[in-house]
């Protein structure tokens, strides 16, 4: 069973199980170990494809052989200042590479914008679009895709229906290329709150407002429950700290960061922000929903010594607490 | 399908696109091969009636905006979609303009005068005025620049000019403004950091308050957008911000040259009617552009 049946068998049980009255999925799932590669990556003139590949080597149950993969990088704008907002393009094409080299039938670059609606203006100015063209990667516009309604399996918000994109449910595979960065609003940013990107601006607004109102940290868990990415890569090269996650300042850090669990992946770069993971709901949350485990007993380790990054990251004074 | 006169070939090769995109219900995609949507299919009317040219094309895209009414009243985006949104306002301008009844228009904005807008206690550290109701992208939640911008061209296109909606959208588009000048897609302030202006959403204001083009946010408004215009890589905003200046004036700061190589090499608008669309209505006569107010 590929991933959009999966998505499809899925949401049809929740609708059903909503209709009876009862939960759709279980709501507490002992939390299952997660892995996470953790590797060295100076500055963006490394070889990042083999930083990745040597990444996917201790995945072996992620297999992308003659699937349809779904890239969605973190774009958000772009800026007058050189900040780190994006998804740096190097990124996304070392992923494209590896996951090529790994089998996969067809990759295509994806995302929403939650600030600017011209994401031709986003891709140039970022530098992605160049470097989409000459790797010869296609790019789906999410915010204007058509769109597929389906069960909300999380249930944190009021959504009983999200609307994915079509190029997302017909993708086999979506992997989440996050950057590492503070968020004014959630604390953090990582694999699991890029995955705003995915829904559509047409349905859910600019900056994907309903979500907003539904609650930022239920809508990641809607959304993640329901659209089930399957792998994430955090570019933690270079993150931003402060005022993230549009005007904050570069934080090196030096590393990227890979899982098939994004619970355990997004535990991880919290903690190496200097952050307790436990004190972030929905990563705790999702943890719970099998996500992979959020705690450090719950997480297997690969690659670096996470201790060689880990960094306190300065936050708005709001999100002091989340150091604790 | 014939052209009023000579073109760069950039712009006839648009005007081929639009005719070889529009789907079979009538209206085009964002970006061909996709699913018709209002805000494509109202800019390639607006682009065709400009240029004076493809008349029934033009009329199977009012018919196709029209199919996109939700219980008699605004439009949703798209036929995969449920929900009406406010982006209804700038296809119901275009139809009033394009298709000679304002029956359509007049349903939109009955619908969007009453749309629900959420507000927020004021909050000092966001600058702005969070209890004034604009436009919000989709019911019940805040109110945002861009579609408060399309609401105000439509309430006073029908002539709702002083109608309190109207009034209150108009006071949130200055109370918007950037100090920088021009106007970031959402608050001008989060956090007591000022935000950075969208040339995309500053464009759509500056359509959006001709009325009074020497007030200082428009002044300040026009001398941002002339300081990007020569660094905007994308034809969509580089041509609404040509639109937005030449509605001001005699204003040549985009050489219309520039839309040939950014319409062939972009990563999205080659093979997007709503980009080829845009640039044409850059350089098309300002006296028939639905959304410039000078519109006969």
């Amino acid at each position: 069973m590929n991933r959009r049946q999966f998505i499809k068998s899925t949401g049809v049980v929740a609708a059903a199980t909503a209709a009876r009255g009862c939960s759709p999925l279980p709501l507490s799932t002992p939390n299952l170990p997660g892995r996470v590669f953790i590797g060295a990556a100076d500055n963006y003139r490394t070889n990042l494809v083999s930083v990745i590949d040597a990444g996917l080597r201790e995945f072996p149950s992620f297999n992308v052989a003659g699937k349809s993969v779904l890239l969605k990088p973190n774009l958000v704008e772009t800026s007058e200042s050189d900040r780190p907002i994006n998804t740096h393009p190097a990124v996304v094409i070392a992923a494209a590479e590896s996951l090529r080299r790994a089998g996969a039938s067809r990759i295509v670059v994806a995302d929403g914008p939650g600030h600017r609606r011209d994401i031709e203006l986003v891709l140039a100015q970022s530098g992605l679009g160049r470097e989409l063209r000459d790797a010869k990667l296609d790019f789906v516009d999410l915010n204007h895709d058509a769109v597929v309604p389906i069960a909300n399996v999380g249930n944190r918000t009021n959504l009983k229906t999200l609307y994915l994109p079509r190029s997302v449910m017909q993708a086999d595979v979506v992997v989440s290329i996050a950057k590492l960065k503070t968020h004014h609003w959630a604390g953090c940013t990582l694999s699991m709150k890029n995955c705003f990107g995915l829904m559509p601006g047409l349905v859910y607004g600019w900056p994907k407002n309903i979500l907003h109102w539904e609650g930022i940290e239920n809508s990641i868990v809607d959304i993640v429950a329901t659209a089930k990415p399957q792998f994430g890569i955090v570019d933690a090269i270079v993150g931003m700290e402060g005022d993230g996650p549009l005007m904050g300042s570069a934080k090196q850090v030096g590393t990227l960061v890979m899982g098939d669990r994004l619970a355990s992946l997004d535990a991880t770069c919290a903690s190496i922000m200097g952050m307790n993971p436990g004190r972030i709901w929905y990563i705790n949350e999702l943890a719970r929903r099998g996500f992979g485990g959020a705690a450090v007993a719950d997480i297997e380790q690969r690659g670096e010594n996470i201790a060689r990054f880990k960094t306190r990251f300065a936050v708005l004074p709001q999100f002091n607490n989340l150091f604790a | 399908m014939m052209s009023t006169g000579s073109h760069p070939a950039w712009l006839d090769a648009s005007l081929e696109l639009l005719r070889g995109s529009q789907n079979a219900d009538g209206g085009w995609a964002y970006f061909a091969g996709g699913e018709s949507a209002i805000e494509p299919t109202a800019t390639a009317i607006a682009a065709l009636h400009a240029m004076d040219v493809d008349r029934d094309a033009r009329r199977r895209g009012l018919d196709f905006l029209a199919s996109m009414q939700v219980k008699g009243g605004a439009l949703k985006p798209q036929s995969s979609q449920a929900d009406a949104t406010s982006l209804s306002a700038m296809a119901g301008l275009v139809h009033l303009r394009c298709s000679g009844g304002a029956s359509l228009a007049t349903q939109i904005a009955d619908t969007l005068v009453a749309f629900p807008a959420r507000t927020l206690a004021r909050d000092p550290s966001f600058a702005n005025d969070s209890t004034l109701r604009g436009l919000p992208w989709t019911a019940n939640t805040y109110s945002w620049v861009e579609p408060t911008a399309y609401g105000v061209m439509l309430f006073d296109a029908l002539g709702r000019t002083d109608a309190a909606r109207t009034i209150e959208s108009r006071t949130l588009l200055l109370d918007r403004a950037v100090p920088t000048g021009g106007w970031n897609y959402g608050n001008p302030a989060v956090f007591n950091t000022t935000l950075e202006a969208d040339p995309l959403t500053t464009a759509f204001v500056i359509l959006a308050l001709l009325d009074d083009p020497a007030r200082k946010q428009i002044t300040d408004a026009a001398a941002f957008l002339r300081s990007q215009v020569d660094r905007l890589p994308s034809p969509l905003t580089l041509a609404w911000a040509a639109v937005a200046l030449r509605s001001l004036g005699n204003d040549t700061s985009v050489d219309p040259a520039r839309f040939g190589p950014l319409l062939t090499n972009g990563i999205l608008a080659a093979r997007s009617p709503w980009h080829h669309a845009a640039a044409a209505l850059a350089v098309a006569p300002l006296d028939r552009n639905p959304f410039v107010r000078s519109h006969a």
